[in-house]
């Protein structure tokens, strides 16, 4: 009997977790937001997707845990079980109980979602159940099928849901190309149709049956390619992909424009970030800081409106933004660079909610408006051309970020980017190999702000109008996040970080509300199951060109000291 | 030949009522390979902390050649041709074996963070050039098949052998070594000595050593030095260090000559 308790403790106490985690997926009222979004019509919402999937990963992990079969099946079950009583249980409380004036969310609504809408408590508990066992059998079917088979399965499941999500992107890109109302064929209202779902699962795995084929063909021919051509092809890729982001934002319309300009904004302060975080290890919370100084000079500078200064162009303030920016950066690195970790982290914190308030304050109120913020501030121009709608916007932010990744890019693979990682990883030897680390690290937050303050103006600028609650200690974090979530010190991780963490959100409004609550998940995600992030720096290789060398040169040394 | 490279005068390193290093003197000159021996906890890693900066001697005088390098910081000590290695390896444990020695330059480095980002001719022909020496050197250590490794992937014996190769590539006018051959089997050990030999017979290196193996000591100094509670008790040729009652007292305890 103790050995039979011992062995089903695991799988009950998963069990039990599942079903907590419908239960604050149901009281967050998460569950009842995504039940709105439907994803194959008629067929599943993405409340059904929270409320099960939890029944389906209990299958799919308890089975490929098991020793056997038959003991993965009796734990599957019995951990289902688990998972169903706790939420059964739930139901019929707040059912029996109003608990709303705590939860809001827990509605007879939510009672009425969670039964499927069935009439009978009892006839719905048992729908709920049999839905939830079911959910755990097709999560152990999948466990016992070859890989393969199951990666195309979830691929196909990936690219329906997908679909489905960006249902508004896909129809927005179909209505700019083709005439009409090509997008109904594929959604209504938003979700895919059952016969286009299917389409799409067919052709995923004609795809992946037929691709093991493809790659053999490929394989025989991709190496043959001589560097001049792979570097041309290279090449190619990436004008191919400049191509594509100019004529984005008027495939994608006004709206994912402003989203992809709020994208390119927070790439900015990501990038300049990752200086400091990634490269030096130097954890600044408070990045806001030089958005903050960027955004204030631009506004002041610039606007026409209660505050006016001059009214300078946009693209004389510019460079004086930034500017100020790595000043601001540099004088805040002044006190805090011989501290370290976390100590630096809260120092960094507080410049962050010292900017605010002062942004804030009376005593500044009549140069930058204090809590009335400041307002007209103009447009960028060049002549008599206004960059006024997002998509004009967008190409001053793309541009800006393609400078950043250049510049990045290049201090990435140099040798000051080579000194900064040094100070990550060992500071203290960094140092007694001659590494004068103030220095360094100063030249580190500096460069680091320069970013945050070119994004911060931009920001002033397209907005027309910045407050003091724009720059709060949000931002920081998010941006941190991006970093964190994207992978430290690398570049392509920022672009990812930055589309996961601030594009998506915006595409998919029914997560907006819940946006933390994700971003913690996430982290949790990334940090247990992915500490490298989820595109992890790779290692910087160097080839030096392979001229030829004059005889008696290095390499000749070289191989004479390496058989001495 | 006898050149002085390194003086150390008076040095005494204070912390609270401890005197882990008490006015120790000695004398290095160019060209040769000292070690200093003694029980643990007798203040030999004080004393290397207190030569590459780590700590600022309370007494005393350090003088690398004829510049005075007393209470300097450890950059700058560096930077006058001083490069060290741990008694617990500390590479840069994220980054490549080559980025490793990359770094080790950094004193004949003349890149700024200007040059960087413009990506000058100057800085992308200097980064070669560190490239290329980098490369050299790890021949030189026989680890450039790992050149592109992480550092922290090398087996023990290669980290070892990695962290001599980042301060050989400062071309440092002394090497101080804390225990080269900790945790190492007798076959690493003889390729250390053949190494350490080599770094100064080929590369024009002095080397000061901690060392706890006497065999390997005896086999490669010229001359010992032996610290008991901060204090030099002996200081001499192997042979007169082997003979040396007061050594063999510390080492062995004062019952063993009963």
């Amino acid at each position: 009997m103790q050995r039979l308790l011992k062995q089903l403790a695991k799988p009950l106490s998963q069990g039990a977790v599942a079903g907590v985690l419908c239960i604050y997926i149901a009281l967050t009222g998460m569950m009842e937001a995504f039940g709105e979004r439907e994803i194959v019509m008629g067929v599943l919402d993405l409340g059904k997707l929270v409320l099960f999937g939890p029944f389906v990963g209990l299958g799919l992990l308890l089975q490929q845990q098991a020793p056997n079969r038959r003991v993965g099946w009796i734990r599957v079950l019995v951990a289902c079980l688990a998972g169903m009583v706790a939420t059964g249980l739930f139901i019929l409380f707040i059912d029996a109980v109003s608990i709303r004036h705590m939860f809001t969310h827990a509605s007879p609504a939510l009672v009425a979602y969670m039964t499927m809408g069935q009439d009978v408590l009892a006839a719905g508990l048992g729908l709920f159940a049999v839905t939830a066992l079911g959910a755990g059998a097709v999560g152990s079917g999948l466990a016992l099928m070859p890989a393969y088979l199951r990666n195309t399965i979830f691929i196909a499941a990936l690219i329906v849901v997908g679909m489905a999500l960006l249902s508004e992107l896909i129809s927005q890109v179909l209505r700019q190309i083709l005439n009409g109302r090509p997008d109904r064929l594929l959604f209504s209202q938003g979700a895919l149709r059952p016969a286009v779902a299917a389409i799409a699962v067919a052709s995923v795995f004609a795809w992946r049956g037929l691709v093991p084929r493809i790659r053999l063909r490929m394989q025989d021919r991709l190496p043959q390619l001589e560097p001049e051509r792979q570097r041309q092809v290279s090449l190619a890729v990436r004008g191919a992909g400049v191509l594509v982001l100019l004529v984005l934002p008027w495939l994608v319309g006004s709206y994912l424009s402003e989203v992809l300009a709020n994208v390119g904004l927070y790439l900015l302060m990501a990038l300049g970030l990752n200086i400091a975080v990634g490269l030096a290890g130097l954890f600044d919370l408070g990045y806001v800081t030089n958005f903050a100084v960027g955004a204030y000079l631009m506004g002041v500078l610039t606007n026409s409106g209660p505050q006016a200064t001059g009214e300078f162009n946009f693209w004389l303030i510019l460079p004086v933004s930034i500017l100020a920016a790595m000043f601001t950066g540099l004088l805040l690195a002044l006190p805090v660079i011989r501290m370290r970790g976390d100590y630096l982290a809260i120092a960094t914190m507080g410049f962050g909610e010292i900017i605010r308030l002062l942004a804030l304050s009376d005593w500044l109120a009549p140069l930058i408006g204090g809590s009335q913020g400041v307002l007209f501030i103009p447009k960028p121009n060049i002549g008599a051309f206004t960059f006024q709608t997002p998509q004009h916007l967008f190409y001053i932010i793309l541009a800006a970020s393609l400078v950043m990744l250049v510049v990045i890019n290049r201090l990435d693979l140099s040798l000051t980017g080579r000194r900064w990682m040094a100070i990550r990883d060992d500071e203290t030897v960094a140092n007694a190999i001659g590494i004068d680390t103030t220095w360094i690290k100063t030249l580190a937050f500096t460069l680091s702000a320069a970013s945050g303050g070119l994004a911060g103006a931009i920001f002033a600028s397209k907005l027309g109008t910045i407050f003091p609650h724009s720059f709060s200690l949000l931002i920081s974090m998010n941006v941190l996040c991006i970093i964190i979530v994207g992978g430290m010190g690398s570049i392509r991780g920022m672009v990812l970080g930055t589309l996961m963490l601030i594009g998506v959100p915006e595409l998919l409004r029914e997560f907006s509300e819940f946006r933390f609550l994700l971003y913690g998940i996430l982290l949790m995600a990334v940090a247990i199951y992915r500490p490298g992030g989820l595109m992890p720096a790779r290692a910087r290789h160097y080839r030096t060109e392979p001229a030829p060398q004059p005889a008696g040169g290095t390499p000749a040394a070289s191989s004479s000291a390496a058989s001495g | 030949m006898s050149e002085s490279l390194l003086s150390v005068s008076g040095l005494t390193m204070q912390f609270g009522g401890l005197r882990a290093v008490d006015n120790v003197d000695f004398h290095q000159e160019t060209g040769t390979i000292v070690s200093i021996i003694g029980p643990n906890g007798a203040g030999k890693t004080t004393l290397f902390n207190c030569i590459s900066g780590f700590y600022e001697p309370t007494e005393g005088e350090i003088h690398l050649g004829e510049r005075r390098i007393t209470g300097l910081p450890p950059n700058e000590i560096a930077r006058a041709g001083i490069a060290r290695t741990y008694q617990n390896i500390r590479l840069f444990r994220n980054m490549t074996v080559l980025e490793n020695v990359m770094l080790g330059q950094e004193r004949l480095l003349r890149t700024t963070w200007l040059g960087s980002i413009f990506g000058t001719r100057a800085a992308r022909r200097e980064t070669d050039e560190v490239v290329e020496r980098s490369h050299a050197i790890l021949a030189f250590v026989d680890l450039d098949a790992s050149a592109d490794r992480q550092a922290d992937e090398l087996p023990y014996g290669d980290q070892r052998r990695l962290e001599i190769a980042r301060a050989l590539a400062s071309e440092p006018r002394l090497m101080m070594l804390d225990e080269p051959t900790a945790g190492m089997n007798p076959r690493e050990t003889a390729d250390t000595e053949r190494l350490l030999q080599r770094l100064r017979d080929e590369r024009n290196v002095s080397l000061l050593l901690i060392e706890h193996d006497m065999r390997f000591v005896m086999g490669i100094s010229e001359h010992i030095m032996v610290l008991n509670y901060g204090r030099t008790i002996a200081s001499g040729t192997p042979q007169e260090i082997r003979a040396n009652p007061e050594v063999i007292e510390a080492y062995l305890g004062s019952s063993a000559q009963d």
